[in-house]
């Protein structure tokens, strides 16, 4: 076909002449059809990103359910099958207290979460005949992994079908900006389960691992329910050392050892060492000193801390080992535990720094303490 | 967003807390840091687990 004579088309399209009805209806058509079906349009394209992070987020709640229920199945010896109780658990649900007043409401908040602890431990401890502690807090950890997924799969579900069923586009457009976010945590939650079913430290872990290696060679006793304490010395000073139990799965009770062991040996400072999330374009494994209750979670138990610290006027310093989330919540990463030494000189330096000689120092390790003894 | 060509080893590393000699292998069923293992084969110490981290090998 020869195209150097485009007269014809140039004729039929009537390019250079505006007035062309033909051409007018090429351009105007469009910009009708976007003004009046734009929205749906772009519904459409953002429906289908939605579709795949939402089927990946199934599959990802699936996966972890069934290898919670393989855990439980063939690791331990459950009484009968534990199938139709575990679908039960992933479906609870916690009930905020209300805050239209929040005067008084950390007590509240407390008393649920202690509640919901307590009950899943009887729950987990009811389906076997004899559990060992380690497995028991290893099973809540994932039951909690998957009813976290399960709940971000249907929450961005029920966002996705609303503005679908409404054919509302500015209702997804927050769930489309969300939705890195949401698949970030889903995809570390869903590589969170192997390290919690072989027992493994994870990067939230530094805290119980600097402490627990200052605890070796001293006397261990109770502070709380799952959480230990020991006396030590060092340049001096006496040093109460708090932790979480391990090798276990939990995070203990450092709000509440906290509170008791101030009443009964009122240190003069307090150290808190915990991983921290790191910002985009911060390393892994980077440390970094500060002030203040060094403690995530619901808030409740840097509350606690925060207050008795403030009743005997006792300065709170912080040392914190910058992490993601991933990081934070999967297998220790090399970067971070080789960090282990590097905290626990700093917290001697901090010690030596910030008290004098026969005053007493309360150091607690922050974390979930799996896969790490003290 | 995790490497989909990221593969983790997790690694146990064991010191003698006389003789400070210190040995990694692949973790194992059981491991957890500060637990006592044996004794130490030159200087009869006690050998715990210091550390265990996960290593990547990306392909």
């Amino acid at each position: 076909v020869d195209f150097s004579n485009l007269d014809i088309l140039d004729e039929f399209f009537g390019m250079g002449d505006d007035s062309n009805p033909f051409m007018m209806l090429i351009w105007f058509l469009p910009i009708i059809l976007f003004v009046f079906y734009g929205q749906r349009i772009q519904l459409i394209i953002t429906s289908r990103d939605i579709k795949k992070s939402m089927s990946e987020l199934e599959q990802f709640r699936n996966d972890s359910r069934d290898e919670l229920i393989n855990y439980i199945k063939h690791k331990l010896s459950p009484n009968g099958d534990p199938t139709q109780k575990l679908d039960r658990f992933f479906d609870y649900f916690t009930i905020m207290p209300v805050d239209i007043d929040p005067n008084g409401i950390i007590p509240k908040i407390h008393n649920l979460v202690r509640s919901r602890e307590d009950t899943t431990r009887k729950q987990v401890k009811s389906m076997f005949t004899e559990i060992s502690t380690l497995e028991v807090t290893k099973v809540q950890n994932l039951l909690e992994i998957v009813t976290t997924l399960q709940l971000l799969h249907r929450i961005v579900r029920h966002f996705f079908l609303t503005a679908k069923k409404q054919n509302n586009y500015p209702l997804i457009l927050p769930l489309q900006m969300m939705l890195p976010f949401i698949m970030e945590q889903a995809e570390a939650l869903k590589d969170a389960v192997p390290a919690f079913k072989q027992g493994q430290p994870i990067g939230d872990g530094i805290g119980p691992l600097v402490v627990g290696g200052m605890m070796l060679d001293t006397k261990k006793q109770k502070a709380e329910f799952e959480t230990v304490y020991s006396e030590s010395e060092f340049n001096d000073r006496k040093l109460i050392l708090l932790k979480a139990e391990g090798p276990y799965a939990t995070v203990g009770r450092p709000g509440e050892a906290t509170e008791s062991l101030v009443e009964k040996l009122k240190p003069n400072i307090i150290i808190m060492i915990d991983a921290a999330l790191k910002l985009e374009g911060e390393d892994t494994g980077d440390v970094a000193q500060g002030f203040g209750a060094a403690i995530g979670g619901i808030g409740t138990d840097r509350f606690k801390i925060e207050a008795i610290a403030t009743k005997h006027d006792i300065p709170v310093f912080a040392i914190v080992v910058r992490q993601s989330v991933r990081d934070a919540i999967t297998l220790m990463k090399k970067e971070i535990s080789d960090q282990a030494e590097n905290v626990r000189n700093q917290v001697y330096e901090m010690i030596t720094d910030n008290s004098n000689p026969n005053e007493t120092v309360l150091v607690i390790g922050v974390g979930n303490t799996l896969g790490v003894a003290q | 967003m995790s490497n989909k060509n990221e593969i983790i080893t997790a690694y146990t590393l064991l010191q003698c807390n006389s003789c400070k000699e210190q040995s990694k292998r692949k973790f194992s069923d059981g491991d957890y840091v500060f637990k006592e293992i044996l004794k130490c084969s030159s200087c009869d110490g006690q050998i715990i687990i210091t550390k265990i981290f996960g290593e990547s090998l990306t392909q």
